[in-house]
C-alpha cells in the first residue's frame, strides 16, 4: 500500500510539475498586465501543433523543436498582446474577459480548421525510456518536463531579481506609476511580459507532446487547470504557482485513484471554489488581488 | 529661454478642472518653490510636467522642447525627474534596486554605477544600508532614498513633491541642507512644500497656488513677508 | 407597480420584431425558416435572462448553462421516471436551478470581475463532470432519447408551428419580466451596483440581496428555456446542455445587441442568430471551426470598437437618425414638478432610539484604526450636535476619509466606539445598513452613475425610502429642483461637468432622506462662484433640520460655514473649536504651515 501511495505521489509530483510550468505564464502576466487572458490554453496548443507538424514533416524530435518553438511562441504572445490585449488596457474587465474569450475561440478555431479535429501525438526518442527510483517507476519525458519546470521557475526567477528588466517588471507589478516616473516604458513592459508569459507556456506545449496527445481544443482542459493552479499559488506569485502546480497534481493523481478517474476534474474544480471562497489571495498572492474588476 | 516653461496649462483630473492657465517658469540653476494648500492643484501640475496628465489646453516647454504629449518615460530620458508624493519607492525591493532603477532610462543607465558613487558619497547612510529592504528604513532615511532615486536619473531639473511630509524637523532640515548641495552639484530644482517658511527660504523665487491657479509670483524673500500667504492656506 | 412605466419603445420594437417574424414564419411555411425564428426567439429569451445578471448587475457569468442543464435534467428525469409533464418540469426545473444558483451565487459574488466569471465557469464544469459520471442517473453522455408520443401534456409536438408560438410566449415572459424589473427598484439597484457598487452601499441598496434576486430569476428562466430545447430536440445529453461553448453563446447575444438594456438582447438574436445559422450552413460543412472563429472575431470586435453593443450605437447617437427618431427612443420625460425648495423633508421616518445626552447625534469615542501597522487614526473623540454643521480639516493623509469610511461603515474601528443616535454603529456592516439607519454619505472622488441618467441617478438615492418607482420619482424631482439641476435631469451623468457632478452626488445622498449628511471635499475643484452656491445648499439643508458634517480643504468655505471644526493631523485629533479660534490657534497653523511660520508669526 506505502509503495502505491508513494508511486501515486511521486506522478503527481511530475504530473504537478507541468502544470506549473503552464501556469508560471499566466500568472506572471496577470501579476504585470493585471489581466486574465483566458486565451492562455489556446498557446499551449499551439506550442503543441508546432511542436508536432516539425515532428511529422521534419522529424525534428520534440526536445530540439523547442529552439524554434519557444521564440516562435514569444513572438505570438507579442502579437496578440498589441492586437487584443493593449486596446483593452484600460476597459472595464468585462471587456478584457470577452476579448479574450474571443481571442480563445478565434485561436481554438482555426487550428481546427487548419488541422481538423483529429488526435495528434508524437514520439521522442526517450519516449519510452524509463527511470527508476527506488521502488518507484516514472517514464522519462514526465521526468524531462518536471525539472525543466524546476529549471524554468528557477531561470525567471533570477531574471526577476537580477537583470535590469527583470527589476523594471517587479517595479511595475508595486507602483505603475512610480515606474513611470523612472523612465520605464510601461507598455513596453506590459509586451514583452505577454511575450515571456507565452514563451513559458510554448515551453510547456514541447515538452507535453511526448506525453500527450493534442487536438484543437485540449487547450481548454488545462486552462482550467491553470487557473486553478494560479488562484491556488495566489495570482502574481512564481513560486504560488509552481507550488500549486504539485498540489493540485497530487490531488489529481491521489483522487484519480481512491476516487475516480473521471472525478478527477470535478474535485479539484470543488478544490478550486473553496480557495476562491475562503482564501481568494491564495497561498502567496497579494489580498485584494481578486477585488479586482 | 527658460529651462521649464509652463504655458497657461488647463488640465481636468477625472473631469474635474484641476488647473486654470497656469504659467510658470523654472531657470537653470535655480530653486523655485511652488507652495499652496492641500487639493489646490500642486501634486497634479507635477504630474503634467511629468506626463503622467496631459493637459487640455497649454504648453510645457523643456529646454525649448515641446513635451506636454510626450510619455513620461521619455521626459525622463531628457533629464527632467520627478521625486514624487509619499516617495512612492519601491518598499518590497532593497535601497540599491530601487537606486539601480532610478537609473532605468538610457542616458543614465550606462553611467549608474559611477552615480551611485557619487550618491553614496552625498548620503552615506544609504551605502551603509544599501542592502536591507526598502520598508524597514525609518522615514527620514526612505525620503533621502527618494531623493537620491531620482539623482541616480541624472537630472537637469528635480521636481520633489512635498519631501517634508511627515518628517521630524531634524529630518527637514538635513533635507534642505541636502537640496542646497543638489544645487551645488549643477541641479535646478522645482520644489513643491506644504513647510511654507522653509520652502520659500530656500528659494531664488516662488509661487503660490490656490484652486488651480497662480496667485502669486516673486522672489522668495518677498513672498515670505507677504501676510497673503497666510490668507491662502487658512482662509482668514 | 406602475405598469404604464413598461410601455416604453423597447417593448414595442420588441413586439413588432416578433410579431414581424411570427407572421413571416406562418407565410413562408418553410421548415429551415420557421427553425430559425425559433431559435432566434430562443436565443433572444436566453439573452434576456442572462443580461439580468450580466448586464444589469455586471456579473459576467459564463456558467449559465448550469442552469440550462439543471432545469433541463430535472425535468427530462422526472418525466421519464414518474411521468411528470415537462410543463410542471418548468417548475421544478427552475426550482432546481435556483437553488442552485444560491449555493453557487453566496460564496461566489464575494469575487469581482474576473474571478467571479471563473468561478461560475468552474461551477458549470463540475456539473458537467457529475452529468457524465452518474450515467445511471442522467445516461452519461450517450444521453437520453425523448421517445414520448406527441401531445400537449407530454410537451412533444410534430410539427413545428406549436413550438415556434411556445418559443415566442417565452421570449414575450423574459421580455416582460426584464423590463419590470428594469424599471424597478431592483433594476436601479442592480444598474447602480454594476456602476459603483460603493457608491450604491452607500446609498442603502443592499448589494448582495439584489446580485442574489437577479441571479435566481435569470436561473429560472434560463432553465425554462434549457426545458424548451430539449423538448424541441427530443434529446439530451451533458456536453449540449452543460459547455462552456453555450455559455458564451447565451453571453455574445446581450454583448452584441447591447448589455444592460431589454431591447439589447432580443436586437442581438435577431441580428446574431441568422448570422450563425448562415456562417454554419455555408462554412460549418466544408469548413470546419470557421462559424466559430467568426463568432471569435466579431466578440473581439465589439469589445473594442462597440462595446456597448448595437443599441448602445444607437443611444449614444454613433449612429445618426433623424431628430425625432432619437427623442422616441429617449426616455420619458419627468413631469414638470413645480420648485417648492422647501420641499426636501428630512427624518420622515420615527426615531430609532434616544438621541443620547443634548442632542447629540454622532459620537465617536476613542476611535481608532490601523491598518496592519499604518495607524490611520488614534483615539479621536467627537461629538456632533443635531442641527449643526461640523467641519473636519487637516492636511493631507490626516485620516479624515477614513473617519468617513468608519462611520459610514466601510471599515471598522480597530478600537472605539461610534454611536448614532445613540445606538452603537461600529463595525455594522455593509455599509446599506448606515444608510438605512439615517447617515448619508458623499465620495471625495464623484462617483456618479455614469450610464444612469441624473433623474435615475437620484431616483437611486429615492428608492432607499421608497419602493414605490412613481413615489421614488416624485422624490427625486424634487431633490433634483432643490440642487439645481433640473434642466439636466435627463442628462446621462457621463455628460455632467464636474460642478453638476458634485450636486448630483449631494443630490443622490439628500434623496435617501439622511439625519447625518457626510459631504467629503463637495467644494473642492469648485471655482468661488460654483462654491458660493454649494455653501447656500449646504446652509439650506441645515436649515431643513439634517445635520451636517463635513471634509473640506477650501479653507474659504469651511471657515464661513461650519459652526464648529475640528482638525485632524497624522490621525489624531489636535483640537476643536469655533472657526475664528481653529484659524489663530498655533498648533493648526503648525501643521499646515510647518514650525518656523508660527515662530515667525507670534
Amino acid at each position: 500500500m506505502a509503495s502505491v501511495l508513494a508511486q501515486l505521489i511521486l506522478n503527481g509530483i511530475l504530473l504537478g510539475g507541468l502544470y506549473s510550468l503552464i501556469s508560471i505564464g499566466l500568472t506572471l502576466i496577470f501579476g504585470v498586465i493585471r489581466v486574465v487572458n483566458f486565451a492562455h490554453g489556446e498557446f499551449l496548443m499551439l506550442a503543441m501543433y508546432i511542436t508536432f507538424w516539425l515532428n511529422s514533416l521534419q522529424g525534428v524530435d520534440p526536445y530540439f523543436s523547442l529552439l524554434l518553438v519557444v521564440p516562435l511562441l514569444f513572438l505570438a504572445g507579442l502579437m496578440a498582446h498589441r492586437l487584443v490585449i493593449q486596446p483593452i488596457l484600460g476597459a472595464p474587465s468585462y471587456m478584457q474577459i470577452f476579448a479574450t474569450v474571443g481571442l480563445s475561440l478565434v485561436m481554438q478555431n482555426m487550428a481546427l480548421f487548419f488541422w481538423k479535429a483529429d488526435f495528434r501525438s508524437v514520439e521522442s526518442f526517450c519516449s519510452t525510456t524509463s527511470i527508476r527510483l527506488l521502488a518507484l517507476i516514472c517514464g522519462a519525458p514526465k521526468v524531462i518536463a518536471f525539472s525543466a519546470s524546476v529549471l524554468i521557475t528557477f531561470a525567471l526567477h533570477l531574471f526577476l531579481k537580477e537583470t535590469y528588466l527583470g527589476k523594471a517588471i517587479r517595479a511595475v507589478v508595486q507602483d505603475r506609476e512610480a515606474a513611470q516616473l523612472m523612465g520605464i516604458d510601461i507598455y513596453r513592459i506590459y509586451l514583452v511580459t505577454f511575450g515571456l508569459g507565452t514563451a513559458c507556456v510554448g515551453v510547456a506545449g514541447a515538452l507535453m507532446m511526448p506525453i500527450y496527445t493534442v487536438f484543437p481544443t485540449v487547450g481548454v482542459y488545462f486552462v482550467l487547470t491553470a487557473f486553478v493552479v494560479v488562484v491556488l499559488g495566489g495570482l502574481g506569485s512564481l513560486p504560488g504557482a509552481f507550488l500549486g502546480g504539485l498540489i493540485i497534481g497530487v490531488v489529481e493523481s491521489l483522487a484519480g485513484f481512491f476516487i475516480s478517474p473521471q472525478l478527477k476534474e470535478a474535485i479539484y474544480f470543488v478544490i478550486f471554489l473553496a480557495v476562491l471562497v475562503v482564501r481568494p489571495s491564495g497561498l502567496f498572492g497579494q489580498i485584494g488581488a481578486e477585488e479586482l474588476g | 529661454m527658460s529651462l521649464l516653461q509652463v504655458e497657461e496649462v488647463d488640465v481636468f483630473y477625472k473631469d474635474a478642472q484641476a488647473l486654470r492657465q497656469v504659467s510658470l517658469r523654472v531657470e537653470e540653476g535655480e530653486i523655485v518653490s511652488l507652495v499652496g494648500g492641500n487639493g489646490v492643484g500642486k501634486s497634479t501640475l507635477l504630474r503634467t510636467i511629468s506626463g503622467l496628465l496631459h493637459p487640455k489646453a497649454g504648453r510645457v516647454l523643456f529646454s525649448g522642447h515641446a513635451i506636454e504629449r510626450m510619455p513620461p518615460y521619455r521626459i525622463v530620458g531628457m533629464g527632467l525627474v520627478q521625486v514624487p508624493e509619499a516617495r512612492r519607492l519601491f518598499s518590497f525591493m532593497t535601497v540599491q534596486e530601487n537606486l539601480e532603477l532610478g537609473s532605468y532610462n538610457h542616458q543614465a543607465r550606462f553611467k549608474a554605477k559611477e552615480t551611485m558613487e557619487r550618491v553614496f558619497e552625498i548620503l552615506p547612510i544609504l551605502r551603509e544600508r544599501k542592502r536591507q529592504i526598502v520598508r524597514s528604513l525609518s522615514g527620514g532615511e526612505q525620503q533621502m532614498l527618494a531623493v537620491a532615486r531620482g539623482l541616480m536619473a541624472r537630472p537637469r531639473l528635480l521636481m520633489l513633491d512635498e519631501p517634508s511630509l511627515g518628517l521630524a524637523p531634524m529630518v527637514v532640515q538635513e533635507l534642505f541642507a541636502l537640496m542646497a548641495r543638489i544645487k551645488e552639484e549643477g541641479v535646478t530644482i522645482l520644489l513643491v512644500e506644504q513647510d511654507v517658511r522653509r520652502a520659500l527660504k530656500s528659494a531664488d523665487r516662488g509661487y503660490v497656488l490656490d484652486r488651480g491657479q497662480i496667485t502669486m509670483e516673486g522672489k522668495g524673500q518677498e513672498l515670505l513677508e507677504d501676510p497673503q500667504v497666510k490668507v491662502a492656506y487658512l482662509g482668514i | 407597480m406602475n405598469w404604464k412605466r413598461i410601455f416604453y419603445p423597447d417593448l414595442y420594437i420588441a413586439l413588432f420584431l416578433s410579431g414581424a417574424a411570427s407572421a413571416a414564419a406562418l407565410l413562408v411555411q418553410n421548415e429551415f425558416f420557421t427553425n430559425l425564428i425559433i431559435w432566434i426567439f430562443f436565443y433572444a429569451s436566453l439573452g434576456l435572462s442572462w443580461n439580468l445578471i450580466g448586464g444589469f448587475a455586471g456579473q459576467l457569468s459564463l456558467g449559465h448553462a448550469a442552469f440550462y442543464g439543471v432545469g433541463a435534467y430535472t425535468s427530462t428525469l422526472l418525466f421519464q421516471h414518474f411521468q411528470i409533464s415537462p410543463w410542471i418540469g418548468i417548475l421544478t426545473g427552475g426550482i432546481v436551478a435556483c437553488l442552485f444558483a444560491l449555493i453557487i451565487g453566496f460564496p461566489c459574488f464575494r469575487l469581482r470581475g474576473p474571478f467571479f466569471t471563473l468561478s461560475t465557469i468552474a461551477a458549470a464544469e463540475v456539473l458537467r463532470i457529475l452529468a457524465t459520471y452518474f450515467k445511471d442517473l442522467t445516461g452519461g453522455s450517450v444521453g437520453i432519447q425523448i421517445t414520448a408520443p406527441p401531445s400537449f401534456a407530454n410537451f412533444v409536438f410534430a410539427g413545428r408551428l406549436p413550438y415556434l408560438f411556445i418559443a415566442w410566449g417565452m421570449l414575450l415572459v423574459a421580455l416582460f419580466v426584464s423590463l419590470l424589473i428594469e424599471k424597478s427598484r431592483l433594476g436601479s439597484s442592480l444598474i447602480a451596483l454594476r456602476e459603483d457598487p460603493d457608491a450604491a452601499e452607500a446609498l442603502g441598496i443592499d448589494t448582495a440581496w439584489a446580485k442574489m434576486a437577479a441571479l435566481l430569476i435569470s436561473a429560472f428562466f434560463t432553465s425554462m428555456a434549457g426545458i424548451f430545447y430539449t423538448q424541441f430536440v427530443h434529446f439530451i445529453e451533458p456536453y449540449s446542455e452543460f459547455s462552456l461553448e453555450n455559455s458564451i453563446q447565451f453571453a455574445m447575444i446581450p454583448m452584441v445587441g447591447g448589455m444592460g438594456t431589454s431591447i439589447g438582447p432580443v436586437v442581438g438574436s435577431f441580428i446574431l442568430t441568422p448570422l450563425q445559422e448562415l456562417i454554419r450552413a455555408w462554412l460549418g460543412g466544408r469548413f470546419l471551426g470557421l462559424h466559430w472563429v467568426a463568432y471569435g472575431l466579431v466578440l473581439i470586435l465589439v469589445v473594442i470598437f462597440m462595446p456597448h453593443g448595437i443599441v448602445g450605437l444607437f443611444r449614444n447617437k454613433r449612429i445618426r437618425l433623424p431628430e425625432r427618431w432619437h427623442r422616441f427612443f429617449a426616455p420619458v420625460s419627468p413631469a414638470k414638478v413645480s420648485l417648492d425648495k422647501g420641499l426636501v423633508s428630512a427624518s420622515v421616518l420615527s426615531h430609532k432610539g434616544s438621541l443620547g445626552e443634548e442632542g447629540i447625534l454622532l459620537e465617536c469615542r476613542g476611535v481608532t484604526k490601523d491598518f496592519g501597522g499604518l495607524v490611520a487614526l488614534s483615539q479621536v473623540d467627537l461629538k456632533i450636535r443635531r442641527g449643526e454643521i461640523f467641519g473636519l480639516i487637516g492636511p493631507n493623509g490626516a485620516g479624515k476619509t477614513t473617519l468617513f469610511h468608519l462611520i459610514s461603515g466601510f471599515y471598522s474601528p480597530s478600537s472605539g466606539s461610534i454611536a448614532f443616535r445613540g445606538e452603537e454603529i461600529s463595525g455594522l456592516s455593509p455599509p446599506h445598513q448606515v444608510c438605512r439607519r439615517g447617515i448619508a454619505r458623499t465620495f471625495q472622488v464623484v462617483k456618479p452613475f455614469g450610464n444612469m441618467t441624473v433623474l435615475e441617478n437620484v431616483m437611486v438615492g429615492a428608492f432607499c425610502r421608497d419602493k414605490n418607482p412613481r413615489a421614488a420619482e416624485e422624490e427625486a424631482l424634487k431633490i433634483i429642483a432643490f440642487t439645481g439641476l433640473e434642466d439636466k435631469a435627463i442628462f446621462p451623468a457621463h455628460r455632467l461637468t464636474i460642478a453638476d457632478r458634485k450636486r448630483l452626488e449631494l443630490a443622490r445622498a439628500l434623496a435617501t432622506k439622511p439625519d447625518l449628511l457626510l459631504l467629503d471635499e463637495v467644494i473642492a475643484g469648485l471655482n468661488v462662484v460654483e462654491a458660493e452656491q454649494v455653501e447656500e445648499m449646504i446652509r439650506s439643508i441645515r436649515a431643513q433640520g439634517i445635520t451636517v458634517f463635513l471634509i473640506e480643504h477650501v479653507m474659504q468655505s469651511v471657515m464661513s460655514l461650519s459652526d464648529r471644526i475640528a482638525i485632524l493631523h497624522h490621525g489624531e485629533k489636535i483640537m476643536e473649536g469655533r472657526p475664528a479660534e481653529v484659524a489663530c490657534d498655533p498648533r493648526v497653523i503648525k501643521a499646515y504651515l510647518g514650525d518656523e511660520y508660527v515662530l515667525a508669526s507670534s
